[in-house]
C-alpha cells in the first residue's frame, strides 16, 4: 500500500511539470503583440516596455518559463494587472468560496446518486429505475446556465424563497445560516451533471456487481436484502463510483464557472471569467494552476482510496 | 403392450425400500423465464424427489434447465425475467413455492444450503473468509461473534481446511480454487442444512481437487444424513457418488432411475449419446459428441425435444411430446425414460 | 422384436412430418438472419424506439435549421418593437418576442445554423485526430505511444469546461476560438477511448494472424483494427456532441463564442437574463432546445451502445 502512494505520488510530479508548461504557454496564445493587448487601446510606449520588463518578454521563452516557475515555487504567480495585487492573494480566497459551492454540490450528487443508482440496479425495470434513469439522461443534457436561470426565476424571483445572488446577504450577520440559504439555488444547479452521472455509475457498476456468483451465493446464504445490497453489492460497486466522484469533484473546480457568474458566487470561476474577459493573464494562469493543482490531488485521492479498498492491493 | 402409463403428473414418491418420507420433493415444477424474444420454458413440468442421506444427481448439457432447477428450489430464481408458474417444492412437507420473502430467507442457508460451480467468483472478494463465515452463522443462529468463530474454525477443520486460524483471516485472492471450494462448502454446512445443492462442484476445478471434493462431499453426506442433489454434466461424477438419476433435456426430465439403472441400462437415446460422449480413463475408442445442437429455447421442437438430434429419430417423435413412462421389463421403482421409441431394440 | 415403427398410426405420422418441416423451415430462416454487423446494428436499433425517434428529432432539426430562410416566418433581425417581451403563442409569434421584438421561433432556426456546426465539426474533428493518435498509441505502446499518452495525460490534470474557456477566452472570441478550444479538450478523452479499444483489439488473435502471416503494420492498423474500434469510437462521439452543442452555446452565452447580431442560443438564453422576472421564455425558450438536442444526442448514443455491444453499458 504504501509502495502504491509513493508510486502514485511520484507519477504526478511530471504531469505538474506538464500543467505548469501547458499554462505558462497561454501567455503565448494571447493574439498579436502581448503587452500591448494587456495594456489595451490606451498604452503608452514606456507603459508597454515596463510590463515587457515586468512579466520578462524580451527575455527568450525557457528563459521566461524558468523565472516564472521558480517565482511559483516560492509562492509568488504574480500581480494581478487589472486589480494590481498578487495574484495569491486573490485566489486562495476565491479559491475557498468555490470549494463551499461544489463541495455542497457533490454532497447533493452522491446522498442522492449513489442511493438511486444501487436501488435502481436492484430493482431493475421498476418504477423507481425508470425515473432515476430517465432523470439521469435529462440531468446529463441539462445546460447548467439554463438550468440556473430557472430555479432563479422559479425560486428566486416568483416565489421570493432564496436570494438572487451572493453568498451573504449585506445586511446579514454572515453567518451559517445566510450562508446555506445563499448555497442552495447554485450549489442544485450545479449538482445536476455529477448527479446524473454519479446515478449513472452507480446504477451500472451495481448492475453487473448483483448479478455476479458471490451475490447469489450471499443471498444462498439466506442474507436479507438489505444486507446483500448495502453490504456485499455497494462494496463491491463502490471503486468505480469513487473514481468517477474524485473525477466529478475535479470537474466541479471548473464546472461552477456558470452558476458563479449567473449567481454571482464570488468563487474562483467567476474571478477567472472576469480575469479572461480582461485578458488578465498573470491571474488567469494562476487560477488555472490552482485548479489543476487541486484536480490532481483529487483524483490521487480517490485513485489511493479505490487501491485501499481492494484488499489485494492493500495488502501488497 | 405392457406400458403403463404415468403421465408424469402424480407424485413420484418412488424412494428405495425402507427410505422414510422425501426430504425434499419437486412436483411439476415449471419455471419459465418471460422474455423479448417469447416465453423460454426453462424448467417444464419436472418432478422428482430426494430422501434423507440420498444423493439424486441432475444431469444433463448445458441449457438443458438443471440450473434452473436448482435456483428454483432456492427460491432464486431471478425475478424479472423469470418466475416459477407452477408446480410445488416441498421441503420437508411444507411448500416453498409462494412462500414470503423473509420466511424463505430463514430458510435458504439453514435448511437449504448451495455451493456454486465456480469457486473463484462464488465468494465475495472483499471480505475475509471470518466475516463471510461468521455473518451466515449469525444469521441463523443466536450467536456472538465469539461462538460463532469458533464454530466456523470448527467446520473448517471438518473439510480438512489446513491450519483454519490462518485461513480464517484470508481473503479469497489469498486461497487456491481447491481451497476455496472447501470454504464455500464449510460456509454451506456451518448450520448443518437438511439439503444440500450443489451445482457443478468440481467443473472448475483440477482433476485432482475434483475427486477430493466430492470424496469429502460424500463423506460428509454419511456423517450427517444430508440430502444432496448434485448437478451436473459428468457421468464419471454420477458414478462416483449419485444414488439415483435425473436426465434432463430442455427443461424436461427425459429419463430417471437408479445410477446403476441409468449408467447400465440407459434407455433414452439422449442418455446414451450423453454417456458415449463422455471420455472414459483407461479406455480405447472414439469419443463421440453428440451431433447438432442445443436446443434453441426461442423456437422449440413440436414433439420430443431431442428429435433433431437424434439418431433414432421418426416422424412420429415430432407429432407430440411422449409421456415420461415406466419402462417395460424394468422393475426398478421410479424407473422412467421419455420416448416413444423405448421398445425398439438399443 | 417387431419395428416400432408398426405401432404409430398413419395420422400421428403425417402429423410429425408436417410438425417437422414447419420446425426446420423456421430454424433455416433463424440461422441464416445473423449476417453482417451493420445489418445486425440495424436490427438492434430499429427495436430501441427512443433511440430512433431521437435520430429522426435530430434530423428534422438539422433540416429546419438548414432551410430556416425558408421555413422562417420573419427575417433574423426583422423587429416589431411594439410587440416586445409578448410570451408564446401571440398571434403569428408561436415562442413570442425577445426584448427587441424580434420573433423568437425565427431566431432559433437561424440560431441552430450556429449551435449545431459549432459543435458537431469540432467532434468530427477531434474525433479523426484522436482516432490516429490513438490507434499509434495503442499499437506502438512502447515508445511513441508512450509519448502520446504522457502528453495527453497533462491534458487530463485540467477541468474540461475551465480548459475550453481559458483557451477560447485568452483567443478571443469568435466562431473559429469556440471550435479549436472544443478539438483541443476533447482529444484527450476521445484519444483514450481508441488507445484502450486498440489495445485491446491488438491482443486478439485474428491481429495476431494476421502479423504471423506477414501483414504491414499499416495494413493490420487499417484493415484489422481500426474497423474494430470504431464501434466505441462511434458511441462517444456521438453522446459527446450533445455535450458540446451545450457547452458551445455555453461559451455564446458567457459572451465568448459568436458575438451579437449573429445569435446561437447561448445567445439567445443570455439574451433573456435580465428580462428573467418578466419575460422567462426569452431565456427558457432557446435553452429547452438545447437540453432536447442534448438529450437527443445522448438517447442515439445509449442506443449505439447497446446495440452494438449489449455488454458495454455503462
Amino acid at each position: 500500500m504504501a509502495n502504491y502512494v509513493v508510486k502514485r505520488l511520484l507519477a504526478v510530479v511530471p504531469i505538474l511539470f506538464g500543467v505548469s508548461i501547458v499554462i505558462f504557454l497561454f501567455l503565448q496564445l494571447v493574439p498579436g503583440d502581448v503587452a500591448a493587448t494587456l495594456l489595451g487601446p490606451r498604452a503608452t510606449a514606456e507603459s508597454i516596455a515596463a510590463i515587457r520588463a515586468e512579466l520578462g518578454l524580451d527575455k527568450p521563452l525557457h528563459e521566461q518559463y524558468v523565472q516564472w516557475l521558480f517565482a511559483i515555487l516560492q509562492g509568488d504567480m504574480g500581480r494581478s494587472i487589472i486589480l494590481q495585487v498578487p495574484v495569491v492573494d486573490i485566489v486562495v480566497p476565491k479559491f475557498f468560496n468555490t470549494l463551499i459551492l461544489a463541495a455542497a454540490s457533490l454532497l447533493i450528487a452522491i446522498v442522492v446518486g449513489v442511493p438511486v443508482g444501487v436501488l435502481s440496479a436492484v430493482h431493475q425495470y421498476s418504477w423507481l429505475d425508470r425515473i432515476g434513469t430517465v432523470g439521469a439522461v435529462l440531468g446529463a443534457a441539462t445546460p447548467t446556465f439554463w438550468l440556473a436561470l430557472v430555479l432563479m426565476y422559479v425560486f428566486a424571483l416568483n416565489l421570493g424563497w432564496f436570494p438572487t445572488s451572493g453568498m451573504y446577504d449585506l445586511r446579514g450577520d454572515g453567518g451559517l445560516l445566510d450562508l446555506l440559504h445563499h448555497l442552495v439555488l447554485p450549489s442544485i444547479a450545479t449538482a445536476a451533471i455529477p448527479l446524473a452521472v454519479i446515478t449513472r455509475l452507480a446504477r451500472s457498476s451495481t448492475l453487473e456487481v448483483i448479478r455476479s456468483d458471490y451475490i447469489t451465493a450471499v443471498r444462498a446464504k439466506g442474507m436479507s436484502e438489505r444486507v446483500v445490497v448495502w453490504r456485499h453489492a455497494l462494496r463491491n460497486a463502490l471503486p468505480p463510483i469513487i473514481s468517477i466522484t474524485g473525477l466529478q469533484a475535479g470537474f466541479l473546480l471548473g464546472g461552477t464557472l456558470f452558476t458563479e457568474v449567473i449567481f454571482t458566487w464570488p468563487g474562483i470561476g467567476l474571478q477567472l471569467y472576469e480575469a479572461i474577459l480582461g485578458r488578465d493573464v498573470p491571474l488567469v494562469q494562476g487560477a488555472m494552476l490552482f485548479i489543476a493543482f487541486f484536480f490532481v490531488l483529487l483524483n490521487l485521492v480517490a485513485d489511493i482510496i479505490v487501491a485501499y479498498l481492494n484488499p489485494k492491493l492493500r495488502a501488497r | 403392450m405392457t406400458l403403463v402409463e404415468d403421465r408424469g403428473t402424480a407424485p413420484s414418491p418412488a424412494l428405495r425400500s425402507g427410505s422414510a418420507a422425501p426430504l425434499l420433493e419437486v412436483r411439476n415444477l415449471s419455471t419459465h423465464f418471460f422474455t423479448d424474444r417469447g416465453v423460454v420454458k426453462a424448467v417444464d413440468d419436472v418432478s422428482f424427489s430426494v430422501a434423507p442421506g440420498e444423493v439424486v444427481a441432475v444431469v444433463g448439457e448445458s441449457g438443458s434447465g438443471k440450473s434452473v432447477t436448482s435456483m428454483s428450489i432456492m427460491g432464486l430464481v431471478p425475478n424479472p425475467p423469470g418466475r416459477i408458474v407452477g408446480g410445488q417444492i416441498l421441503l420437508q412437507g411444507r411448500d416453498l413455492v409462494g412462500l414470503p420473502r423473509k420466511a424463505m430467507q430463514d430458510i435458504r442457508g439453514d435448511r437449504i444450503a448451495m455451493i456454486f460451480q465456480d469457486p473463484m467468483t462464488s465468494l465475495d472478494p472483499v471480505f475475509t473468509v471470518e466475516d463471510q463465515m461468521v455473518e451466515t452463522l449469525r444469521r441463523h443462529r443466536d450467536l456472538s461473534r465469539g461462538e460463532a468463530r469458533d464454530i466456523a474454525l470448527e467446520t473448517l477443520d471438518k473439510v480438512h481446511v489446513p491450519d483454519p486460524p490462518r485461513r480464517l483471516k484470508a481473503y479469497p485472492f489469498e486461497l487456491s480454487g481447491g481451497l476455496r471450494q472447501r470454504v464455500m462448502i464449510a460456509i454451506a454446512l456451518s448450520c448443518q442444512p437438511a439439503l444440500l445443492i450443489a451445482d457443478e462442484p468440481t467443473t472448475a476445478l483440477d482433476v485432482t481437487v475434483q475427486a477430493q471434493i466430492l470424496q469429502l462431499l460424500t463423506e460428509l453426506q454419511r456423517d450427517n444424513g444430508m440430502g444432496i442433489v448434485l448437478i451436473t454434466h459428468d457421468f464419471g461424477v454420477v458414478a462416483q457418488c449419485a444414488d439415483r438419476v435425473v436426465v434432463m433435456y430442455a427443461g424436461r426430465v427425459m429419463e430417471t432411475g437408479s445410477r446403476e439403472a441409468v449408467l447400465q441400462r440407459p434407455r433414452h437415446p439422449y442418455t446414451q449419446a450423453l454417456l458415449r460422449s463422455r471420455p472414459r480413463l483407461g479406455e480405447r475408442g472414439r469419443l463421440t459428441a453428440i451431433p447438432g445442437i442445443p436446443p434453441d429455447l426461442a423456437n422449440p421442437l413440436p414433439g420430443c425435444p431431442f428429435a433433431n438430434r437424434c439418431a433414432e429419430t421418426v416422424d412420429a417423435c415430432w407429432a407430440g411430446l411422449p409421456a415420461l413412462q415406466s419402462v417395460a421389463g424394468d422393475a426398478e421403482p421410479g424407473r422412467r425414460v421419455r420416448c416413444i421409441r423405448r421398445e425398439s431394440p438399443t | 422384436m417387431t419395428d416400432a415403427m408398426q405401432d404409430f398410426s398413419r395420422a400421428e405420422l403425417e402429423a410429425g412430418r408436417a410438425a417437422r418441416e414447419a420446425w426446420e423451415a423456421r430454424a433455416k430462416r433463424d440461422a441464416r438472419k445473423p449476417e453482417s454487423s451493420l445489418r445486425l446494428l440495424w436490427t438492434a436499433l430499429k427495436r430501441d424506439k427512443l433511440a430512433m425517434a431521437s435520430a429522426v428529432f435530430l434530423l428534422l432539426v438539422a433540416l429546419a435549421t438548414i432551410f430556416a430562410p425558408w421555413l422562417a416566418p420573419y427575417g433574423p433581425n426583422e423587429a416589431n418593437p411594439s410587440l416586445r417581451l409578448e410570451p408564446p403563442l401571440t398571434e403569428g409569434h408561436l415562442l413570442g418576442l425577445d426584448g427587441q421584438g424580434r420573433d423568437i421561433l425565427t431566431r432559433l432556426l437561424y440560431g441552430g445554423r450556429v449551435s449545431l456546426p459549432i459543435a458537431l465539426i469540432p467532434v468530427a474533428i477531434a474525433t479523426f485526430i484522436s482516432v490516429i493518435l490513438g490507434l499509434i498509441a495503442g499499437f506502438y505502446r512502447k515508445g511513441v505511444g508512450e509519448v502520446i499518452m504522457r502528453v495527453l495525460d497533462i491534458f487530463y490534470a485540467f477541468p474540461t469546461v475551465m480548459l475550453a474557456i481559458a483557451i477560447a477566452g485568452i483567443l478571443g472570441p469568435g466562431m473559429m476560438n469556440v471550435m479549436l478550444s472544443i478539438v483541443i479538450v476533447l482529444i484527450p478523452y476521445i484519444t483514450r477511448v481508441v488507445y484502450t479499444a486498440t489495445m485491446v483489439v491488438s491482443e486478439e488473435d485474428f491481429v495476431q494472424a494476421a502479423r504471423a502471416c506477414g501483414a504491414s503494420d499499416t495494413r493490420i492498423i487499417f484493415s484489422e483494427v481500426l474497423p474494430n474500434v470504431m464501434s466505441p469510437v462511434i458511441v462517444y462521439g456521438t453522446t459527446t456532441m450533445g455535450l458540446q452543442v451545450v457547452f458551445a452555446a455555453g461559451l455564446s452565452f458567457l459572451g465568448l463564442g459568436v458575438q451579437p447580431p449573429i445569435a446561437d442560443w447561448g445567445i439567445m438564453t443570455a439574451s433573456g437574463r435580465d428580462v428573467l422576472s418578466v419575460a422567462p421564455h426569452v431565456s427558457t425558450i432557446p435553452g429547452i432546445v438545447l437540453l432536447l438536442v442534448a438529450l437527443a444526442f445522448n438517447l442515439v448514443g445509449d442506443g449505439l451502445r447497446d446495440a452494438l455491444d449489449p455488454r458495454l453499458r455503462l
